[in-house]
Parts: C-alpha cells; sequence; structure tokens
C-alpha cells in the first residue's frame, strides 16, 4: 500500500505528507551535489585551532587526529582508548558517538570527516581503478575490538592511535615537521606509520573509500545505528529496475538496492539524484510511523 | 509491532541511553578527562 501511494506521488491527489516526502527527495539530491563543500567547511571547523581551550573536550563526529596541532575538537577513537587504558566505562564518549549514530546514523562518514574526504578527492585522480566487492568489510569490527579496544585494554596503549593513518597526516608528519625535539624520536614506528598511510593513500587512488569500508573503527561504532537510525535511506522495491546506478555513484560502492539500511553505508545521499526511477529516498522511523497509521 | 513502530521506538531509546550516558559520563568529569587528554597530546 505504501509503495503505490509512493508510486503514484506525481499524480493528482497526493497527500500533503507525501507532497512533503517527494519535495525532501529533490532537496536530499540537490543538497548531495554541495557534499564537498560541506566535507571542506567540516575539515576546516574541526581543525579551526582557535576554539580548542573549550571545545576540545568535545569528541567530533569524524575521525579527525585530536593531536593534529590545529584539531579544535577530541578524537571519538583516541578517547575511546585513554578511557579504556585507564579501565574506565567511556560513558560521555560512547555516549555522544551513540547519539550521533541514533540521529543520523553513519551520515557524518559521508558528510563530516575530513579523512573520508580525502578518500574521495584521491579516488579523484586518473589511474585504473579497482573494484572490491565489500564481503569483507567486516574488518573494520576488528580494528574495532583489536586496536581500539583490546591492546589498549592489555598493554595500556593507545594501538589505533599509533597506527592511525589519518593521525599520521594530520598530526605525525605536521609535528615532525615543526618541532626539532619530536624529529629527533623518530623510529621505526613512525617510519611503519608512514608505510601505511603511503599504502592507504594508494590504495585510495584505485578503490573507493578503501579505510571507511575496511578499517575505520568509528565506522564500525556506528553501521550498527543505520538500520534504526533517525535519518536513512529508503528504497521502493517495486519500483526500482536494479540498473546499478546507484552503486556507479556511491562513494562505498553497495548495492543500495540490496539493503538501504545497509551498515556499510555511509549516507551521503549521492544515491538518490542518480536514481532514474526516483525510487530512493530519506525516511526516519518516525515518518514510517506517520505511514502506517495513514494506511490504517 | 510493526517493524516501522519497532525502529521507531528502539530509535528513541537509542537516542534516551545515549543522552543519558552523556550526562552519567559529564556527572563523573569525564568530559575534564577527555579535554585534558587532548590538549597534552
Amino acid at each position: 500500500m505504501k509503495n503505490e501511494q509512493w508510486a503514484d506521488a506525481g499524480e493528482e491527489g497526493m497527500s500533503s505528507q507525501q507532497e512533503v516526502k517527494v519535495g525532501m527527495r529533490g532537496v536530499w539530491a540537490r543538497a548531495a551535489r554541495y557534499r564537498g563543500a560541506v566535507q571542506a567547511l567540516s575539515a576546516l571547523v574541526l581543525n579551526s585551532y582557535f576554539t580548542q581551550r573549550i571545545t576540545k573536550g568535545l569528541p567530533c563526529p569524524a575521525l579527525n587526529c585530536y593531536a593534529c596541532p590545529a584539531a579544535a575538537f577530541a578524537c571519538p577513537i583516541g578517547s575511546l582508548q585513554h578511557f579504556i587504558e585507564r579501565r574506565k566505562v567511556p560513558l560521555y564518549v560512547l555516549g555522544a558517538v551513540g547519539l550521533v549514530g541514533a540521529l543520523i546514523g553513519r551520515a557524518s562518514c559521508g558528510w563530516f570527516c575530513p579523512f573520508g574526504w580525502l578518500q574521495e578527492l584521491v579516488y579523484k585522480i586518473p589511474t585504473p581503478k579497482l573494484r572490491l566487492p565489500n564481503r569483507f568489510n567486516w574488518t573494520r569490527y576488528v580494528a574495532l575490538g583489536v586496536l581500539a579496544v583490546a591492546l589498549p585494554f592489555f598493554t595500556r596503549e593507545s594501538w589505533f592511535c599509533k597506527l592511525c593513518p589519518a593521525g599520521t597526516l594530520e598530526a605525525g608528519i605536521p609535528m615532525a615537521l615543526l618541532f626539532a625535539d619530536i624529529r629527533a624520536m623518530v623510529g621505526t614506528l613512525y617510519w611503519i606509520k608512514l608505510g601505511i598511510l603511503g599504502a592507504f593513500l594508494a590504495w585510495m587512488s584505485v578503490t573507493r573509500r578503501p579505510f571507511c569500508r575496511w578499517a575505520c573503527p568509528l565506522g564500525a561504532l556506528w553501521s550498527p545505528f543505520n538500520p534504526v537510525s533517525s535519518f536513512r535511506l529508503r528504497v521502493e522495491q517495486e519500483r526500482c529496475t536494479r540498473c546499478g546506478r546507484c552503486q556507479d555513484a556511491c562513494p562505498v560502492d553497495i548495492r543500495v538496492y540490496e539493503n538501504a539500511a545497509s551498515g556499510a553505508c555511509i549516507q551521503c545521499m549521492e544515491c538518490v539524484g542518480v536514481c532514474p526511477e526516483e525510487c530512493i529516498s530519506v525516511t526516519s522511523p518516525g515518518w514510517s510511523l506517520a505511514d502506517d497509521r495513514g494506511d490504517e | 509491532m510493526g517493524r516501522a513502530r519497532r525502529d521507531f521506538v528502539v530509535n528513541r531509546v537509542l537516542i534516551v541511553l545515549a543522552v543519558a550516558a552523556i550526562l552519567a559520563g559529564l556527572s563523573f568529569d569525564q568530559w575534564q578527562i577527555v579535554l585534558r587528554n587532548a590538549i597534552l597530546l
């Protein structure tokens, strides 16, 4: 019933609620065109330096290294490890991450993460491209469980931070360039970090957002929220022709029509505007409830 | 309970739990711990 209503949405007799939803689809499709600008603005705000004495106590909704000299917010994964190392329950950090997840799912990855933005920019370099299936993307849960939780708990060291390519780019390299005493401390670990960053930079030039798909522990924390977040994608299966244009436009290479609420989806909305059948839209559990009441 | 209704309830419960966790963390001064750790890096 719901899908029939959607299919007829362009015809006469459309309810005001349907009009809002059809209108919203256009809004999201247009908004996706400005996503690059939002990502650039987010990178600036998260690294705006001047507010850091106050705002560095707030975990930012993205993987942005707080050891960066300009970082204005705390990295949620770095802060999480700090609590785990000290055997304290990270209520504040998990609450902040959980609130973002419950409200917008992984949209932060698609819209606000500077490292995600970098991956999309590097992918634009004209090189031969390698399309990889998302079959093994559970490895990001291993990164979360092993590097960000288990190892910090047992060794009292922030292992994910030690190896994080975003941290190497935003903090490791600038700090070594700016400060002679840090340069003097450069050792084997530093070269391993540079190697990991180099490997990811090479990989992100040929494959779409590989770090987000296979290695990001923050994405792993947010993934389970996607199916129940206040803001998520929905596909009208009856109208979908499975043409694959959504997958071609998707920065994480997923088949949106197979599972619109997939934990791999970064809710960037790129697929909303490219769908020729206009069957991908943004929805919320609240709106779905209103639909149900309308059908009764 | 329909799927939409269940998702709605789970979503609102998660929001309440997240806010409760933030408030509990703040009551243990965890904001200061995050701030100090981030500034000292």
